[in-house]
């Protein structure tokens, strides 16, 4: 018969061993805590189509992810949707006119969008909102063009 | 004719019996204020049914794991997105393995050694002797089982889905060579905390309570003999087995299915 | 004292009236100008082939009141904007410009008489000097191609487009990632001079207008 201490023993790492499950799907699987600092601040945009894209997908620029997708609403009367993104406090110096195109990651990849800084002196603040937006699906058809053209040079 | 529908409504009506007494069984093995003594007998009872089957679940999840791994590779491999391997296997076994064959699992290896176990003590009479000494069996022998597997079969389940993903990913990324950052990083792009790990662990708490249930019933209710622990043991390792499979077939339905 | 006090009131009042009525729709300077286009390109459609330079000088006098050159093509250098010197601004500023014109004209002479929707505003627009205005170009053959312009008003109280987006490519986007790629290209060895010097033959890449993307037709696709 085992003795109760060994026994106790066992159990506290047994449930130790659960939690340690826990956090390992949390952070390394899921991607929790990646990048949630206080110190973000919120952007909205607003596209024509934003097919693919979903909370939670990334923000980037060039390439870094500097935010996440928050919300994604809808408005009714200009039929555009309303995407909420966090973005890194670290990120303050994007200027009004930053673009945002919701584009594709590699092959079987989500969408995400990118933010391409622009050049007037003013800066994006705290809760304002991107017009100058480039929405899903139309590039795809861009590209293979632009492809197809340089193709038959 | 009339003959058959007689044997029908009969083991009809013997089964919604069956269901009576497990229920009744559940409630006042539950009920009740805990007593003295009532956490060192829960301790026992997670040792015997959780720390006892952490071999096998880890061993099954590596395993598991490595076979997905490769197998995913391989066919993803065909359309060159093998670096979406990680996104795969993480969703299917947070999703759907994880809980469902930690279930099949434990329902097999503890599911199935405490409904002997109470078969064994109604068989020679340890049952009856506590009841005359003036001890309630369901609360000393009954609940503590029941907590246990209740408590015991999502923290399985958890190392279950960790040691599978981290066993998928030393194939992948150690052995068939996916890039590291590829397959972890899609992996943390797709996966959500809610949405994948959060629903899982609810259907493994769903089936750890409809296996423990069924475990312990089975065990209180058999017939006191020796074929009759026999059959009460077989009938939970079905019973459970065929209760997990439907239930997550429905979970899965409600949970992701989307109705048009 | 009083009547002087009536007086200056009434003054306000009537100023303010008057900036009111002359305060303009950014749709009524969209549809002035594509009415004017619209004679320009039938009647360039007679003589193109022989001048198409006047065409283009043509297109350039009615489209220059309106485009906002400067915003424009600021919005295309982007980030390279604070690298370049005034010298630079301008020059890539009137290198834009022509290509703009150039390109537009173009397509414009296949597409441009056609029939043409502005569309009223679907709610008033949040910021005071900042519009958009939606149009839809009917072609011959029964496709639809929204157009949206990106419109400011300017000190002088008129409306001036920055940016278009064409079958729902933004078309200032598209630019602002030519000029980037540009930069970066080897040949070029990130000289703003050797990329103005080459944004003809950038652009010339870029034709969204007959290849973007599908044209949204009437019914549901």
């Amino acid at each position: 018969m085992i003795r109760m201490r060994t026994l106790e023993i066992s159990v506290g790492a047994f449930v130790l061993a659960g939690i340690v499950g826990l956090v390992f799907l949390a952070f390394r699987v899921s991607g929790v805590g990646v990048g949630e600092t206080s110190g973000n601040y919120v952007l909205k945009a607003k596209f024509d189509d934003v097919a693919g894209l979903r909370v939670r997908s990334k923000v980037s620029l060039a390439g870094v992810t500097i935010g996440r997708v928050a919300k994604i609403g809808v408005d009714s009367e200009t039929a555009e949707a309303i995407v909420t993104m966090e973005v890194s406090g670290d990120v303050d110096n994007l200027s009004v006119d930053t673009g945002a195109r919701i584009q594709t990651e590699g092959f079987l990849g989500g969408r995400y969008i990118s933010l391409v800084p622009g050049g007037e002196d003013q800066l994006l603040a705290d809760g304002d909102t991107i017009t100058n937006t480039q929405g899903a699906l139309v590039l795809e058809n861009l590209i293979g063009d632009v492809i197809t053209k340089l193709g038959s040079k | 004719m009339l003959r058959y529908l007689r044997l029908l409504g009969q083991w009809a009506l013997d089964w919604i019996g069956a269901l009576g007494r497990a229920s009744l069984v559940w409630f006042w093995s539950l009920a009740g204020l805990p007593r003295r003594g009532d956490m060192t007998l829960l301790i026992k009872q997670i040792y015997q049914i959780g720390v006892l089957s952490v071999i096998i679940i880890v061993l099954s999840a590596f395993s598991i794991g490595a076979v997905l791994a490769l197998q995913g590779y391989t066919q993803l491999a065909r359309v060159g997105a093998q670096e979406s391997v990680g996104l795969g296997v993480a969703l299917v076994l947070l999703r759907e393995l994880g809980p469902v064959v930690t279930g099949l699992l434990f329902a097999g290896r503890a599911g199935s050694a405490v409904t002997a176990e109470i078969g064994l003590m109604k068989t020679t009479d340890q049952l009856s002797s506590m009841e005359m000494m003036g001890v309630d069996p369901l609360h000393r022998i009954v609940a503590p089982r029941l907590w246990a597997g209740m408590i015991c079969m999502p923290l399985l389940t958890l190392i279950f889905n960790a040691v599978a993903i981290w066993g998928s990913g030393l194939v992948g990324v150690g052995w068939l060579g996916v890039d590291p950052g590829g397959f972890w990083g899609g992996m943390q792009d797709g996966v959500e905390m809610w949405d994948d790990i959060g629903k899982g662990m609810l259907k493994s708490v769903v089936f750890a309570m409809v296996i423990s249930w069924i475990a312990v019933f089975q065990g209180y209710d058999s017939t006191p003999t020796a074929e009759g622990i026999s059959v009460a043991t077989t009938k939970t390792v079905v019973y459970s087995s065929v209760a997990v499979l439907a239930l997550d077939f429905i979970l899965t339905l409600v949970m992701y299915g989307e109705f048009k | 004292m009083r009547k002087s006090n009536i007086l200056v009131g009434g003054l306000i009042v009537l100023s303010a009236m008057v900036c009111a009525a002359s305060a303009t729709d950014p749709r009524v300077t969209i549809r002035q100008t594509s009415d004017a286009l619209v004679q320009v390109i039938r009647e360039g459609k007679t003589y193109f082939d022989t001048d198409s330079n006047r065409y283009y000088q043509e297109v350039e006098r009615v489209l220059d009141p309106t485009i906002d050159f400067d915003t424009f093509s600021r919005g295309v250098m982007a980030v390279f904007y604070k690298r370049a010197t005034p010298v630079q601004r301008d020059r890539f500023e009137s290198t834009f410009k022509t290509g703009l014109i150039r390109t537009y004209a173009k397509a414009l002479l296949d597409f441009g008489d056609q029939s043409i929707d502005v569309l009223p505003a679907d709610k008033p627009s949040p910021e005071p000097d900042r519009d958009s205005v939606k149009m839809e170009v009917h072609s011959k053959d029964g496709k639809i191609y929204p157009v949206i312009y990106s419109m400011r008003l300017g000190q002088d109280g008129s409306w001036r487009m920055y940016n278009i987006i064409i079958n729902g490519i933004n078309i200032g986007l598209t630019y602002r990632n030519q000029f980037a790629s540009a930069m970066k290209a080897p040949e070029n060895h990130g000289s703003l001079d050797a990329v103005i010097d080459g944004w003809g033959e950038t652009i010339a890449h870029v034709d969204p207008v007959t290849q973007g993307g599908p044209a949204v037709t009437g019914a549901s696709e």
